[in-house]
């Protein structure tokens, strides 16, 4: 973490199960969020970040620091984000886009749901309503009008047991 | 069941970044098939401007107007290359074999061989609809438009005396006499969905130099505005006009034209009759190379097209038509719809 600055300032982060995190002021500005309460002169101790667990916390300083260290080049910031994600699965994908929206971090949050989204891509609505929790919430005739209008977008989708 | 109570479930998503990510998937397929997962992931994904958004998207794509025996070529223009795919034919409405114009993603089709007969087709939804008229006259000019407030697609088409309009929603036909003034005077005249009439496009005041503009000018729809542009045959150079949104194109002045670009030492062929479209920030000229340029003023990339010849429309991933609900029970009435102007 190295200081373009003569001070650098270190902030405290902490997530919901307590778990402390020490970044960079320059690098935890990236959050909307985190920045006012900064501007405001209320990071001067701990920062309690009740959204965010400290798995998904851990990442995103992860990112954070890794983006912050990027001079301005979007290309380089694209690849970066790009690689970040790549190994990420559904569920740490869905924890980060809370998180991001939490933080008020939107290259963070544009990068995250467009990887969500490539996820989804193939994927058969019943992975979909499972991993997204969602309650089916038509009638079996509804739901069966529905498919049938659009029948052909169900063909090569990727076999899933809960469909 | 599933585990709602572990702490990664990511069931708490909220409906506004649900929506988020939805407007990141760019398939058309998906999004259709992702309809069914709830009322209110379809209520999302059915919303004009959700749908609206999502055609915003460019995708580089453009589809030649005259069918081959593989179908309509699909060519993606990218770092100064063209790719060929092919739309598989059987996608394509039974015994059509011209692209005439497009909107918002849908094409209106017809038979080169047979007249009157013309069809609605977004690939994207691999939705058609079949517009069967009766009527025998030249078809001087036609066009398709998309009205936001009524979420409606109409067809006009213009004969030598009368014109015609089809309204998707209403699943009708209405015609309308040419005023005589209209007829054969060489004015362009803009249709406006709202009243269903037409109106004199006052053109930009340059554009009235004949020794410079020989050929006259051509329109076009650059990111949902209307656009004018001409050859200047003295200059070699292209001059691009724009309405911006929310100026009346049927306002008598013609001062609410303006310059958007001009293309300079720009040697276009004889003929000067092309499309013009925009592929991200560069606008895309088509004659017998399909030419990018950026907003400077300079040509930046020029792609030979003579293996495929012929013109090109913009291909693009679109949500749009069906439009509304009622479109459902349409095929079986599709014999019904008759255009009878005499």
């Amino acid at each position: 973490m190295a200081a373009e600055t003569g001070t650098p300032t270190t902030l405290t982060l902490k997530s919901n199960d307590d778990e402390l995190f020490s970044v960079a002021e320059s690098a935890a500005i990236l959050s909307v969020t985190i920045r006012n309460m900064v501007e405001d002169g209320c990071a001067g101790g701990v920062i309690p970040l009740d959204n965010v667990d400290g798995k998904t916390l851990a990442s995103v300083i992860t990112y954070m620091n890794g983006i912050s260290a990027i001079p301005a080049d979007e290309e380089k910031k694209k690849s970066y984000r790009d690689k970040f994600l790549s190994d990420k699965d559904f569920e740490t994908l869905a924890d980060m886009v809370l998180a991001a929206n939490y933080l008020n971090m939107s290259c963070l949050m544009d990068a995250v749901s467009a990887k969500i989204a490539q996820v989804m891509e193939k994927k058969s609505v019943g992975w979909v309503r499972r991993k997204f929790g969602i309650e089916n919430d038509y009638t079996p005739e509804e739901e069966a009008a529905v498919k049938e209008e659009h029948k052909w977008t169900f063909e090569g989708v990727e076999t899933d047991d809960d469909n | 069941m599933v585990r709602k109570l572990a702490k990664t479930s990511p069931s708490n998503i909220p409906p506004e970044i649900i929506e988020i990510i939805l407007s990141k998937l760019s398939s058309v397929k998906s999004l259709l098939r992702f309809k069914a997962v709830s009322k209110s992931w379809n209520t999302i994904i059915s919303d004009p401007l959700f749908i609206q958004n999502h055609l915003q998207s460019s995708n580089n794509l453009f589809l030649r107007r005259n069918i081959t025996d593989r179908g309509f070529p699909l060519v993606k223009l990218e770092g100064g290359k063209i790719h060929t795919e092919g739309i598989s034919v059987e996608n394509i409405p039974n015994g059509y074999n011209v692209i005439l114009c497009d909107c918002n993603g849908v094409l209106l089709l017809t038979d080169r061989c047979r007249v009157n007969k013309y069809a609605l087709w977004n690939p994207s939804t691999r939705w058609e609809r079949h517009l069967k008229t009766r009527y025998k006259d030249y078809v001087v000019d036609h066009g398709i438009c998309y009205d936001k407030i009524t979420d409606d697609f109409k067809v006009i088409f213009i004969f030598a005396t009368k014109y015609a309009i089809y309204s998707c929603n209403n699943d009708s036909w209405t015609r309308k006499k040419l005023r005589a003034r209209y007829r054969n005077t060489g004015l362009t005249l803009c249709f406006d969905p709202k009243t269903d009439e037409l109106k004199v496009l006052q053109k930009p005041e340059q554009l009235s130099d004949s020794e410079k503009y020989v050929l006259g000018y051509n329109m076009a729809s650059l990111r949902g505005s209307l656009c004018l542009y001409g050859y200047n045959y003295l200059e070699n150079s292209v001059h691009i006009w724009i309405k911006e949104k929310g100026i009346d194109v049927g306002n008598n002045s013609n001062t609410n034209w303006k310059e958007f670009l001009t293309v300079g030492n720009f040697r276009a062929s004889s003929m000067w009759f092309t499309q013009l479209c925009f592929v991200e920030n560069k606008v895309v000229f088509q004659e017998k190379s399909i030419r990018f340029v950026s907003s400077e003023t300079t040509v930046e990339e020029s792609l030979w097209i003579d293996a495929y010849g012929g013109r090109f429309i913009p291909y693009r991933n679109s949500l749009y038509f069906p439009t509304g609900v009622k479109t459902k029970t349409i095929k079986a009435q599709q014999s019904s719809l008759i255009l009878t102007l005499d």
